[in-house]
């Protein structure tokens, strides 16, 4: 039971949302799976914001444009058919294999738990995915430089942009959390890295395509390894050695 | 037979399905008091003071109950035959707590919100102790959990903190290894693991209209909820009603009484309904779980590849507590040095306390430890000699008529009785599953690259029911339309005894299932059952059903012979028909014994205790593959081949099967229960404590060979537990076959994997 509940508001504008998020022991939802299963007791307020952010996907020549609101699974319904949105595809099943809870989970949600074991979030950081973001007005940022502040309302990436994306997920079971996820794209001259898993936070990395690339690439591990931490499922040597086969595996299938 | 062997609706199965109100919570709950559990946030200590006046004062809290508010009384929460082989080592609320989930109060109050903050309010001065952590550092330790007081028992040697012992000899070990050509020795480490049911521990409790207790409870032990909770509430059994309605799951931790006492004090105290649920987290640091054990082997073979003796030590541990220490222990030992043949066989086992959670029972109920352990070393054995693996194994399984000494030796708690073995379909078991698994190609394939793929073999025994011990009892009378109603005792579990049963009446009675009307495990209208545990229902209880229907269809011909006036008749088709051509149906019988002739009421009554205990046997294969980069293993494929005897519902047995394995598949590459530093619990949710589920299940096949088992109802051994034993050794001797890692630990962790296989590659 949730006893810390006061009080559900539902918004009408996102203006006004933002400014009731500014309040203390507040915390916006759309789907509330996340929010369901945290139980968090210091919570009073609810802002339910469901009236004030779309849910459309969008998918044209130049880009794919996911409404805060959508669900993930219907992201999967709506992009399944297109061949570029494969690796996203999975990341919304394997993030979230359970469809009942698919049908609840927002992509809105997902970007704003800011969870580095996501893979949908990981996919995102590696196609440096534009968010538009309501604070007192509406900006687009990259999801990479995004301070975790604001209302998400719109996820925005560009397949056309890139050459090629692969992502590499390790965990005990495909239904258990990431222990390491490395996605990886190939655009413009250039690898980009994103690396997720069992970490404090999502490090993205790039790396010129020229001769100190393999040098580089080989230095990512050690250098991303900073922001794991030992568990019961592995030792900080292992999730380097983890992460640097990860990585390896991306560059080979780029 | 017309019905036993086929698939067939469960008696349960439309209820379910429809989503009926079923289940014990599914009652409406007017008046309820909600309650819950206090837990001690330390290890071990001793409660100096508690202070509920502010958690009292909490709107709508009924009662506040601690170690204050009852007598001292020592009971054990393990649900088994009576006496109770596991130490008497426990109070309903104590004044020391002994791990961090232990019990300090119970808050009673109108609402959960108003429960949950009460249950923050209230404070308590605890006295720290120190703690133990590591089970290997237990024995001898300066710090004893259960200090030793009035009313403790069975409790091999509070000083010494160990909870149950066992040291047994048949033959002569020393000299057995000192005359044996080859002896091999391991050590393997089995860790606390989850039952995992999908419903948590659930009581429901109120007075009825005579004041008589009620206790409505997901339990697999209802007798044993009545007996203890009498005792330990100083109540007549008479004055209480255990009703056991559907259960989500039970896999062993339901054969405990966990808080069903806690909740029927509070109804007692107030005289008010109560509801207590534990949430997912409680059930992780606060119920009960598989023992962690370590099992050393020391098995000497002749050249000729005979095992000349067995020489096993176990250490287990408890926890803070003693459930099923003994017991769990002796069934690691007895099911299986039950397997092969030795005449030379030690076991030393020792169940100590340490101030982690108190584990209890759980599916396989210590032989999971044990044949991982044993089926490893059989894998390192034919290695090491360059025999192969199958091939040694046939060499030493105990063959049909020959004798199982261990058993004599290792009952429940005491002695046991002789088992002689009628049927052993374990060759058969290996032929088929060799077969569908493909052994002989991918045993010899190429072993090379970053992905290698290995098969592994385990082969394990279980038992069917506890000789001597367990009972099964029914009651069953006709009605006039043709039907029967069957009470029984037993306890279905979700694992479809109830329909297992009624196949075994309706096959003896020559009537279809939906003729069988089950009413199971309620203590006052259902006859006495030791419950569900020990593989014991289909081979015990369904004894006793067959017993009772014989004895109703004996009736039934009698009754029919008086009413045609005649000497001699049969039974066919539902009817009576005599020589001389006359008959009656079924339902005519019933109709006029009630009314007009003869009149009388079909019924009767069956128990049944057995003194054999005939072990199932099973073969399971693993296909893996493992990537050598990273250490991960992949589960392609498992093969489980049981003999069961006759199986009464293919349907259900296969079921038995596919739940069982992805649960030693966990135990082999999942699941572990961790503890930090102050021996508390980090992985309390399935986010981070990581069961197998329907996206990670690998191919599975489960099949069952024939053999027809002299003493079990139509041919019929066990089959609940038995398919939990094999694949986890089958795993690690496919991980071995895939990229030469032996890991004797469990679970096989990515980064154990690799590390070993580095250690292989740097050597050679």
């Amino acid at each position: 039971m949730w006893y810390s509940i006061k009080s559900i508001i539902k918004p009408d504008t996102l203006a006004e949302a933002y400014s009731l998020q500014q309040g203390e022991r507040t915390t916006l939802f759309s789907g509330g799976s996340y929010l369901v299963a945290e139980n968090n007791k210091s919570i009073q307020t609810l802002i339910d914001i469901n009236g004030v952010i779309s849910d459309k996907v969008t998918v044209n020549k130049k880009n794919v444009n996911i409404d805060a609101g959508a669900t993930l699974q219907s992201f999967i319904d709506s992009v399944k058919h297109t061949k570029p949105n494969c690796r996203l595809l999975d990341g919304a099943k394997n993030s979230c294999p359970s469809k009942n809870i698919r049908n609840q989970r927002t992509f809105g949600g997902e970007v704003g738990q800011n969870r580095p074991n996501s893979e949908i979030l990981v996919f995102l950081h590696a196609v440096d995915a534009a968010l538009t973001v309501f604070t007192n007005s509406e900006k687009t940022i990259s999801i990479r430089k995004w301070d975790g502040k604001g209302i998400v309302t719109k996820i925005t990436y560009y397949p056309k942009q890139i050459d090629s994306i692969e992502l590499q997920r390790y965990s005990v079971l495909p239904s258990a959390p990431a222990i390491v996820i490395v996605g990886g794209t190939r655009r413009s001259g250039q690898l980009e890295f994103a690396i997720g898993g069992t970490a404090n936070n999502i490090q993205t990395f790039v790396v010129r395509i020229d001769d100190e690339t393999n040098n580089s690439i080989a230095n990512i591990a050690q250098k991303a390894i900073s922001q794991f931490i030992p568990d019961h499922f592995g030792s900080l040597n292992y999730k380097e050695s983890l992460i640097a086969t990860a990585v390896k595996r991306v560059v080979d299938a780029l | 037979m017309k019905i036993v062997g086929q698939k067939t609706r469960r008696v349960d199965g439309l209820a379910l399905a429809k989503g009926k109100p079923v289940f014990a919570d599914d009652i409406p709950k007017k008046d309820f008091l909600y309650l819950k559990i206090l837990h001690s946030p330390i290890a071990h200590g001793r409660i100096k003071s508690i202070d509920k006046s502010k958690a009292m004062a909490v709107n709508g809290i009924a009662a506040i109950l601690t170690h204050e508010d009852f007598p001292i009384h020592y009971f054990t929460s393990a649900g088994q035959g009576y006496p109770e082989p596991s130490p008497r080592d426990t109070r309903i609320f104590d004044d020391t707590v002994r791990f961090v989930g232990d019990r300090v109060a119970v808050v009673a109050g109108e609402s959960l919100e108003a429960v949950e903050k009460s249950v923050e309010l209230i404070r308590v001065d605890y006295e720290e102790l120190p703690a133990i952590f590591d089970v290997r550092e237990s024995i001898d330790n300066k710090t004893i959990i259960h200090p030793g007081k009035d009313g403790f028992s069975f409790l091999h040697d509070a000083k010494r903190n160990i909870s149950a012992n066992i040291d047994e000899e048949l033959g002569n070990v020393e000299a057995g290894l000192k005359e044996s050509s080859h002896v091999f020795e391991g050590t393997y480490f089995t860790p606390y693991a989850q039952q995992a049911s999908i419903e948590p521990h659930i009581t429901l409790t109120w007075l009825d209209e005579n004041d008589r207790l009620v206790i409505r409870t997901a339990t697999q032990v209802p007798y044993h909820v009545r007996r203890i909770v009498g005792e330990v509430l100083n109540l007549p059994v008479g004055k209480i009603r255990v009703i056991k309605p559907r259960i989500g799951g039970g896999f062993g931790g339901k054969q405990e009484i966990l808080n069903e006492e806690v909740c029927a004090a509070v109804t007692m105290a107030t005289g008010k309904p109560c509801r207590l649920e534990y949430t997912r987290e409680e059930e992780f640091y606060a119920a009960r779980s598989r023992h962690p054990q370590y099992v050393t082997y020391k098995i000497g073979l002749m050249d000729d590849l005979s095992i000349n003796a067995i020489d096993m030590e176990i250490l287990q541990n408890s926890g803070g507590y003693g459930p099923h220490s003994l017991t769990v222990m002796s069934v690691t030992a007895s099911k299986t040095l039950a397997l092969y043949r030795s005449p030379n066989i030690r076991i030393r086992a020792n169940s100590v306390y340490t101030n982690l959670p108190p584990a209890g029972a759980y599916r396989g109920y210590g032989a999971p430890q044990g044949f991982f352990a044993l089926e490893s070393l059989m894998d390192e054995i034919s290695e090491e000699l360059q025999v192969d693996p199958i091939l040694l194994r046939k060499k030493n399984y105990y063959v049909e008529g020959e004798e199982v000494p261990i058993a004599k030796v290792l009952g429940e708690g005491r002695d046991g009785f002789p088992v002689i073995l009628n049927t052993n379909g374990i060759e058969a078991c290996i032929d088929r599953g060799r077969e569908l698994i493909d052994w002989d190609i991918l045993r010899k394939s190429e072993k090379t690259g970053i992905f290698r793929r290995g098969v592994g073999l385990a082969t394990v025994a279980q038992a069917s029911g506890i000789a001597g011990v367990d009972m099964g009892s029914v009651f069953m009378k006709m009605n006039e339309d043709g039907s029967f109603n069957l009470n029984v005792g037993a306890t279905d579990l979700g694992t479809g005894s109830d329909t297992a049963l009624a196949q075994i009446a309706a096959e003896v009675l020559d009537v279809s299932v939906d003729k069988i009307i089950v009413l199971s495990s309620d203590t006052d209208t259902t006859p006495f059952d030791t419950g569900a545990y020990a593989s014991s229902t289909t081979y015990i209880s369904g004894a006793a059903v067959k017993k009772v229907a014989e004895d109703i269809l004996r009736q039934i011909l009698e009754q029919g012979k008086l009413i045609l006036g005649v000497n001699e008749a049969k039974i066919a088709d539902n009817s009576v028909i005599a020589d001389n051509g006359k008959s009656i149906t079924y339902q005519d019988i019933c109709t006029k014994s009630f009314y007009t002739d003869h009149q009388k009421q079909i019924q009767a009554t069956a128990s049944k205790i057995s003194y054999d205990s005939p072990p199932p046997y099973n073969a399971t294969f693993a296909d893996v593959t493992v990537d050598t980069e990273t250490g991960f293993v992949k589960v392609n494929k498992i093969v489980s081949i049981t003999d069961s005897g006759q199986i009464i519902n293919p349907q259900m047995s296969e079921g038995q099967a596919e739940g069982a394995i992805p649960q030693s598949l966990g135990m082999a590459l999942s699941e572990f229960m961790i503890f930090d530093e102050k021996g508390r619990a980090i992985n309390k949710n399935f986010e981070d404590y990581h069961i197998y589920t329907s996206i990670d299940m690998p191919e599975i096949v489960a099949e069952f060979v024939y053999t027809n088992e002299p003493t079990g109802p139509f041919g019929a051994k066990a089959v609940a537990e038995i398919p939990i034993n094999g694949p986890a050794p089958a795993v690690a001797n496919a991980i071995y076959n895939a990229c030469g890692v032996r890991i004797r630990k469990l679970p096989i962790t990515p980064e154990a994997v690799l590390t070993e296989f580095q250690k292989i590659t740097d050597e050679g």
